[in-house]
């Protein structure tokens, strides 16, 4: 094989004939605001810029950056989305100093235009009385909410946050391809791009004097503040989420922490007294503010879409009382209109008696009379849309089409014209862009970002840029339009330079007194908590199972058809043992166990990684995954790096061969390194607000459980000495207590004294009664949904619990009955499992809001 | 005319529910021949919060939320309104249809530009091809308003088989011409249906009829319910009702309520509740007096 040498990665860029390029000329040379970027990227070479791309891939692993993919409407298919890994490409698009003010005062202009017209739609209306805009455009919009009309936000400005994708031309102008004013999303992935970028790309970094992205951020958090209702001093703000399976998800809890909000969903929300509330621990708070990622239509199943799942009813009332600002406001999404593009010029010099700086890309409603005559004269050369994207459809390419299909999309405009657009395709930018051969031209879309200022708009001097997934778009003619996550675009970090170094302003340190701190019940929603619960619940049920496993694999790899009965009995023993501690019968105890007691290999492969299956490893994985998904904004970002692989683990090893024991250990090690990383971030990294008391509460029950019902399927029986003394060690290896065992005991195994280091031990971290002992302390210092003097049902049932194991004699419940059983043993563990079960019930009802089924009132007639 | 109207909706379930949050549109609005005197709106068990508002159309809307635990809702509107619709239809209504329909894209005056909307699809009123056909059939070249619009009423009376149960609040116009049967709110979205899709300006109206007929006359279809008809603008006469239901146009036996694209803008009652209940029960009785002298 031979090697080739490293191309040289500039002069083999190949830029897009007829297209715009970031980086070159038309005529070969290299722009000059790239001359230093392009020096790095020479020096640096091609496989070094790989590493970086890979040493992105991997930061943007460790912080769990996903965009999760659908096929079909999320709030009303029940599936689960493709989580996809967060496509970043290493080299940044570079906008010089003096196009970058032009960009930005454009999307400002724009956003300060489409917020007079969303003033006028839910106010006065004289746009649409004076034939300024069609009504028929605005009125038939599914994003123009009756429901919504006059509620006003305080203050100027009736819209929040912009965002526009713009597309520059074979010219370099740029020009706006969609609006997005229902509730924009992007500006968090951006800064999460920034911050891996400046971390691959450190000196290129410093050195290009680039505009940073927090003072951006920290305008967004000012504005919030004053938005809120009349007379709030310190207004509480939430972000609204539809949930951890929405599209942009990763960015809800990230935005959320990065700005200190509550991540909330809706039922977490609750509206009375013409307010809205947050069901906190034992508590509701008031909400002030809420910072909305839950598009509007579902946000009130009362006055939107009754059918919803994902909102709060009686929301639309409390913001029309005033008694909450939401934004963007519920009503927002009817600006997302293409058909509103012809219209721009004319309403920017009519509403700021300015031209329009920023013009859209060529757009015809069809509504108007000459718009649809132009786009149905030019059927095949147009981009054909809805007017409004929650009609479902997404846009047409009609050279695409058969001839039966142009036929249909005609009639279907003819019929309903006022419904569609048609809009000129655009001859889209190229940007370099890392491939495996070198640079290569994608086509390019800038989204940029506004938010409303001291009664105008700020922009996010950057913005996410995102190129076409692979080159194959770029050289298909007029294709270029489709570069969305959903069809696998990537993105870029998006670098405005600095013609001078950047003065720090707004810093987050602040002078003055101190600022009083949200008391952490107040801020903690119930969901999260129960989250939280199960969150512990399920790591130790994991770890738990993955230490079991272990064990039985060592004791196969010992006996597995040997000749030593005694092995082969405490084996076993074992394997039923795994079928009763997890639960998932048949297994090795019932119909079929002599089977899989022969041939036990492929059971024990479906026990590590059949997610399906409740009791199994790759089950609790996935649900402590769930639970960590739902609660990310309150764990630390370094929790994605110990638990990002762990499904990761258990799906290669279920391509892997099940008869292959040595793969199956191997991974059951690098799963309990990545649990073990997770208690201790726990244990070191987490303040032990409630939040934490829940999480450890669930541990320490769940750990109490499953060392309660391994004992219970072992050493209620007596066998043969040589049989129990291999069991009994095996029961203190899955314990993780077999090192003290042995110091403290020496070789004299007995089973009293195992009950003693494992039951009643308060100083062994593994033992029931420690277990009860962090308990009782997390259940005493829990918040209560019911105050009160007396002891709570879980405060009772955690000191019954304790009180019983101290009583117990484990001398006697060690003694062996008749036939070698032993009932009392027996019995009091059996005990022990129903009293721990009991416990996690009474926290679930007595700590955690529990909301009914939501339904629709039966219509009358 | 007056009349004192109660309209009574009880909801029982079969097991707790923890919240109930409600909008109604319940209480009668004015209109042009129609005055409400008083109202009243009780709902047991009582609601944590209760507001009234007028929504985007100008009717009365109430938002409420009963938010202790119940497994029995009522809802009791009671209401006095003064009738006195004329007898006649306005004179404009003579003139050929298509010369209103020509008048309204351009009349400049406010409620030419309010009735605009109505010549548009809603969510329940698609104006389909089937629909247009049907309403071609009536809206015949230079013929007067009065006599399409009468033809189409008594068409429609005669076509359509009244059946409660036969269709819900989701059957479409097209399902609707396929089965020919339905109730007057089925009418009524037919016949807005049927205006849009000549050009007129149609909208949906939901009120009452009397229960009792006076002395000599006939009880109409729909009066122990709550009733709904369509409504058509007219340039500077204003809303000429008709009633498909009862193949007439409206006089002083009706009540209006509310007035909306379709059924969707203007449910008498709905609502989002929080229950595990499955079998829940609906019971609704609506009484329409006529009463003498003053209230």
């Amino acid at each position: 094989m031979t090697i080739s040498p490293p191309p040289d990665l500039l002069a083999s860029y190949r830029p897009l004939a007829g297209a715009y390029d970031e980086m070159f000329t038309a005529d070969g040379r290299l722009r000059e605001h790239w001359a230093h970027a392009g020096r790095v990227i020479e020096t640096l070479g091609l496989r070094e810029l790989l590493d970086r791309r890979s040493e992105a891939y991997r930061l943007l692993d460790d912080d769990g950056v996903t965009y999760n993919i659908y096929g079909d409407d999320p709030a009303i298919t029940a599936s689960a989305p493709t989580i996809a890994p967060w496509g970043l490409d290493p080299v940044p698009v570079l906008l010089a100093s003096d196009e970058w003010v032009g960009i930005e005062l454009g999307v400002i202009q724009r956003a300060e235009l489409l917020n007079l017209v969303l003033t006028d739609l839910y106010g006065p209306r004289q746009l649409l009385r004076r034939g300024l805009l069609p009504a028929e455009l605005v009125l038939s919009h599914p994003g123009f909410f009756r429901a919504c009309d006059q509620i006003r936000l305080p203050g100027s400005q009736q819209l929040f946050t912009t965002a526009v994708d713009l597309a520059r031309d074979s010219a370099g102008n740029c020009a706006v391809l969609a609006d997005h004013t229902q509730s924009p999303s992007g500006a968090g992935y951006a800064l999460e791009n920034r911050l891996v970028v400046s971390r691959v790309l450190p000196s290129l970094y410093r050195d290009s004097q680039v505009h940073r992205l927090a003072p951006f951020f920290r305008m967004l958090r000012a504005s919030l503040q004053e938005l809120a209702p009349p007379g709030t001093d310190d207004p509480r703000i939430v972000l609204l989420s539809p949930g951890p399976w929405s599209e942009t998800a990763f960015e809800h809890a990230y935005l959320a922490s990065y700005l200190g909000y509550t991540l909330v969903e809706s039922t977490d929300l609750t509206v009375r007294d013409g307010r809205v509330w947050l069901r906190s621990l034992g508590r509701l708070e008031r909400v002030d503010v809420i910072l909305r990622r839950t598009d509007a239509w579902f946000c009130d199943p009362l006055e939107l879409r009754g059918d919803s799942r994902l909102g709060v009813p009686g929301l639309v009332e409390a913001a029309r009382v005033g008694g909450v600002s939401i934004v963007n406001t519920l009503g927002s999404g009817v600006l997302e209109n293409p058909g509103l593009m012809p219209y721009l010029p004319r309403l920017a010099e009519h509403l700021l008696g300015e031209k329009l700086l920023l013009p859209s890309v060529p757009t015809w409603w069809c509504g108007d009379d000459d718009g649809r005559r132009h786009v149905l004269a030019h059927l095949d050369e147009l981009v054909i849309k809805r007017i409004s994207r929650s009609a479902g459809a997404r846009s047409v390419f009609p050279w695409e089409l058969t001839h039966t299909e142009r036929d249909d999309l005609r009639r279907q405009i003819e019929a309903h014209p006022g419904e569609w657009v048609g809009q000129e395709t655009v001859e889209l930018a190229s940007a370099p862009t890392l491939s495996k051969d070198g640079l290569e031209a994608r086509r390019s879309v800038l989204r940029a970002f506004t938010v409303a200022r001291n009664d105008s708009y700020t922009a996010m001097p950057g913005g996410l840029t995102r190129v076409a997934g692979s080159n194959g778009d770029a050289m298909a003619p007029r294709s270029s339009v489709r570069i969305s996550n959903q069809a696998g675009a990537i993105s870029k970090d998006t670098w405005v330079l600095a013609s001078e170094p950047e003065k720090l302003s707004g810093f987050w340190l602040t002078a003055g007194p101190p600022v009083a701190a949200i008391d952490p019940e107040a801020s903690m929603s119930s969901r999260a908590a129960e989250n939280l619960f199960w969150l512990g619940r399920y790591a130790e049920r994991a770890e738990a199972m993955a230490r079991l496993l272990r064990a039985v694999h060592d004791r196969r790899n010992d006996f597995q058809g040997g000749a030593n009965p005694s092995g082969t009995e405490s084996l076993r023993v074992l394997l039923a043992a795994l079928t009763r501690v997890s639960s998932t019968y048949p297994g090795f105890v019932g119909d079929g166990e002599i089977d899989r007691l022969a041939a036990p290999g492929a059971e024990l492969f479906a026990l590590v990684v059949d997610e399906t299956r409740p009791g199994t490893l790759a089950h609790a994985v996935h649900h402590l995954l769930g639970a960590a998904h739902a609660v990310r904004d309150q764990l630390s970002s370094d929790t994605w790096l110990a638990v990002g692989t762990l499904d990761r683990e258990i799906r290669d090893l279920r391509m892997s061969d099940p008869e292959h024991p040595m793969v199956v250990q191997l991974t059951l090690g690098r799963i309990m390194q990545n649990l073990l990383a997770l208690s201790g971030l726990a244990a070191e990294s987490m303040v032990r607000d409630p939040g934490w008391r829940f999480m450890d509460a669930g541990r320490r029950i769940e750990r109490g459980l499953q060392l309660t019902a391994l004992l219970r399927a072992t050493v209620t029986v007596e066998r043969s000495t040589a049989t129990d003394s291999l069991l009994l060690e095996s029961v203190l290896i899955a314990a993780e207590s077999i090192i003290t065992y042995r110091r403290r005991y020496r070789s004299h195994a007995q089973l009293e004294t195992l009950l003693d280091l494992l039951m009643m031990d308060v100083d062994n971290p593994r033992s029931l009664a420690y277990q009860l002992d962090q308990l009782a302390n997390d259940v005493r210092l829990m918040p209560k949904l019911r105050r009160g003097a007396a002891l709570s049902e879980p405060e009772r049932l955690v000191l019954e619990t304790s009180t019983a194991l101290q009583l117990a004699d484990t001398a006697a419940l060690s003694r062996p009955g008749d036939g070698g059983v032993r009932p009392d043993l027996d019995d009091f563990l059996a005990r022990m499992l129903e009293l721990l079960c009991r416990t996690a019930d009474a926290i679930d009802a007595d700590r955690f809001v529990h909301l009914l089924p939501q339904s629709s009132l039966l219509a009358s007639s | 005319m007056t009349y004192r109207v109660v309209h009574r909706t009880e909801y029982r379930y079969s097991s707790v529910v923890s919240a109930s949050y409600g909008e109604l549109y319940l209480l009668p609005r004015d209109v042009p021949g129609q005055v409400c005197r008083t109202s009243r709106v009780v709902i047991e068990p009582a609601p944590h919060d209760y507001r009234e508002r007028v929504d985007f159309y100008g009717n009365r809307a109430a938002y409420f939320a009963v938010l202790d635990p119940h497994t029995q809702l009522t809802v009791t509107a009671e209401s006095t309104v003064d009738v006195s619709r004329p007898s006649s239809l306005p004179l404009p209504v003579d003139q050929p249809w298509e010369a209103i329909r020509d008048r309204l894209r351009s009349d400049t005056a406010d409620d030419a530009f309010d009735a605009r909307e109505f010549l548009l699809d809603s969510p329940k009123v698609e104006v389909s091809p089937a629909v247009a056909a049907y309403a071609a059939e009536s809206f015949t070249w230079g013929r007067s308003l009065t006599d399409a619009l009468t033809e189409l009423n008594s068409r429609i009376h005669h076509d359509f088989a009244y059946k409660p149960g036969s269709t819900s609040v989701r059957t479409t116009l097209n399902e609707l011409l396929e089965c020919r049967t339905g109730v007057c709110q089925d009418f009524a979205h037919l016949t807005v249906g049927c205006l849009r899709s000549v050009g007129l300006a149609g909208r949906y109206v939901s009120g009452y009829l009397e229960t009792l007929p006076p002395p000599g006359k006939e009880r109409l279809v729909g009066a122990d319910v709550s009733h709904a008809w369509a409504s058509v603008f007219v340039p500077d006469a204003g809303w000429v009702d008709v009633d498909p239901t009862n193949n007439r146009f409206v006089s002083d036996r009706y009540v209006t309520t509310a007035c909306g694209r379709d059924y969707g803008d203007v449910s008498p009652l709905k609502g989002v509740i929080y229950t595990r209940s499955k079998m829940n029960k609906l019971h609704v009785s609506v009484d329409v007096t006529h009463i003498d002298g003053t209230v």
